[in-house]
């Protein structure tokens, strides 16, 4: 298992001559503390894993008996791909929605308009103290009645996770445009006879794309399989993979594990994909033109 | 120019200034004749008061637990001289950070429910875990959120560890100064901010997490899954009183965050 791999490494390379009297009881500490860390948080998902494939394990252990009827029941499922499609297109289209709101604004705000700047702040990372029931509930009471009608739309949907996408948006396009410094490119560009628009079409966007990508993956890893506004939002209209995942427990269990390995292999990727293209520190701020 | 701007403002009126003022206004029983009568509710009302003080009291206390974990899981990880575990243990505190949700409560059940793995083997070495834990309780609910908690606590302290400077520590002994000298008058301070602000938000996200709690324990009494029942229940459907709770939940929330934002302006001074 995954959960013995620090404990060996930690207390694998013997420390050098002069402190090791002094540092090995302690390293142990250290040891043993990731350990548990580890531990607690590996064993719930090796727990999925085995419940996902076990057969009546009730009163063992471990289980006894292993079956890949249910992985083969949730994939055969005709809920799966319609369920686990709405999820990947609401995510993808609230970052398309997201980035064609904020790039174009930030830029704004980069070149000119810096006055501003405090208060689209302060409205991007507002949803941050915005609890997702709370947001449900007054979108609801605000879009279900004329004149604008949009609860039970997957256009509702896709505007509730571009609000909470905000903060995070905000932050990553906002690092990728300091870091390729906008404004200078800009005056440069102007000053070559640019129109206001061309630097931000040839320049900045190219420049960022490495910001908009780590964008792109926080939006994707925090919306993929979001439970709370589909229930709220749309429900069974237009059912999610969350909102089926929550629905299928109670009558068949060990498929709705199995789903869930699916959904957070999926959002699990993405957050992988950003660790490795942008190192330990998210955000794209170390974008290169 | 500043025109480019105005998709971004219609936007932000649209879907996240309206919906907040038509539920505050709901929770005044309308703008026409608002009364406070919905509000006050939310705290004289037994059920309603339960609520409120199960949610602060999870929030706290699963806060606490990640504050005090947290924080020393990220000395270790800080501290250790060994690269792999160092990277191994920041990815999966960034990984786990973020989960939460329905399939983390059916997680737990797994392995800590009643029939759960460690459940059984406990029992099978003489430790009957079901007669003083429950998973389906306040404490089962304070673990489960400890499984998110604790990781972005750690997530959140890294960066502070990493400016203490290892400098800092060396011009400490160098002028005499023991290692709890150097934690007391230097460490400490320069790491509070970040610990504080590290509750602040825990607490935040403990206050408005729902779907895992309502995985788990539907029927509870805690605000966002009163908040719900309020909403569409058959028994307790009161569309006023949900959105009263809501508001209320939202202010709590955002003076945390608020509090949040003063703190954090002073834990940047030390992170340059």
């Amino acid at each position: 298992m995954t959960a013995s791999g620090p404990s060996t490494a930690a207390t694998g390379a013997p420390p050098p001559q002069a402190v090791r009297r002094s540092r090995r009881p302690r390293e142990l500490g250290y040891s043993l503390l990731l350990l548990a860390f580890a531990a607690f948080l590996i064993v719930p998902m090796v727990g999925t894993v085995l419940f996902s494939i076990s057969e009546g394990w009730v009163d063992t252990v471990l289980p006894t008996r292993y079956t890949p009827e249910y992985w083969a029941n949730a994939l055969a499922d005709p809920l799966f791909l319609p369920t686990i499609s709405r999820s990947v297109i609401a995510s993808v289209a609230c970052i398309v929605v997201s980035i064609a709101l904020m790039a174009p604004t930030m830029y704004v705000l980069h070149i000119s308009a810096r006055r501003l700047r405090p208060v689209v702040e302060v409205i991007s990372l507002a949803p941050f103290a915005l609890p997702a029931v709370v947001f449900a509930l007054g979108l609801i009471r605000a879009y279900s009645v004329p004149p604008l009608v949009l609860t039970g739309t997957p256009t509702l949907l896709i505007i509730s996770y571009t609000v909470i996408s905000l903060p995070f948006v905000y932050r990553a396009i906002d690092n990728a445009m300091l870091s390729v410094d906008t404004r200078t490119l800009y005056e440069a560009a102007r000053t070559l006879g640019a129109s206001r628009w061309a630097p931000f079409r040839h320049i900045i966007l190219p420049g960022i794309r490495r910001g908009l990508a780590a964008a792109a993956l926080l939006v994707f890893a925090v919306t993929f399989g979001e439970y709370t506004l589909s229930a709220f939002l749309v429900g069974d209209l237009w059912q999610t993979s969350g909102v089926w995942l929550y629905k299928m427990w109670d009558q068949h269990p060990h498929e709705t594990m199995a789903v869930g390995i699916v959904s957070f292999a999926i959002s699990w990727g993405c957050s992988i994909a950003l660790l490795y293209l942008f190192g330990r520190r998210t955000g794209g701020d170390r974008v290169g033109v | 120019m500043a025109v480019a701007l105005a998709p971004f403002f219609v936007f932000c009126a649209l879907f996240e200034l309206v919906p907040v003022l038509i539920l505050l206004g709901g929770a005044l029983g309308g703008w026409q004749e608002p009364t406070l009568d919905y509000v006050l509710k939310v705290f004289t009302h037994p059920i309603y008061r339960q609520g409120v003080i199960n949610s602060f009291m999870l929030a706290t206390a699963s806060a606490l637990v990640g504050t005090v974990i947290g924080t020393a899981v990220g000395y270790v990880i800080t501290a250790t001289r060994h690269e792999r575990v160092r990277h191994g243990a920041t990815a999966l505190a960034s990984l786990t950070s973020s989960s939460g949700g329905v399939s983390l409560a059916f997680a737990f059940i797994t392995v800590l429910g009643a029939t759960g793995a460690i459940t059984i083997a406990l029992r099978l070495v003489g430790i009957d875990l079901y007669s003083v834990f429950s998973l389906y309780t306040m404490t089962g609910l304070i673990v489960v959120y400890s499984y998110f908690q604790i990781p972005l606590m750690v997530v959140l302290m890294l960066p502070a560890y990493a400016a203490v400077k290892r400098e800092w520590r060396e011009a400490s002994m160098v002028l005499g100064g023991t290692a709890r000298d150097f934690w007391r008058h230097v460490g400490i301070p320069v790491l509070a901010p970040a610990i504080i602000s590290g509750f602040i938000l825990m607490f935040a996200s403990g206050m408005g997490a729902y779907a895992t709690a309502a995985a788990l324990v539907g029927q509870f009494n805690l605000m966002p899954l009163q908040i719900q029942r309020l909403r569409a229940g058959e028994v307790m459907f009161d569309p006023a009183q949900a959105d009263a709770m809501a508001s209320l939940l939202l202010l709590f929330v955002a003076v945390a965050v608020l509090l949040n934002q003063v703190v954090g302006r002073r834990a940047r001074r030390w992170a340059r």
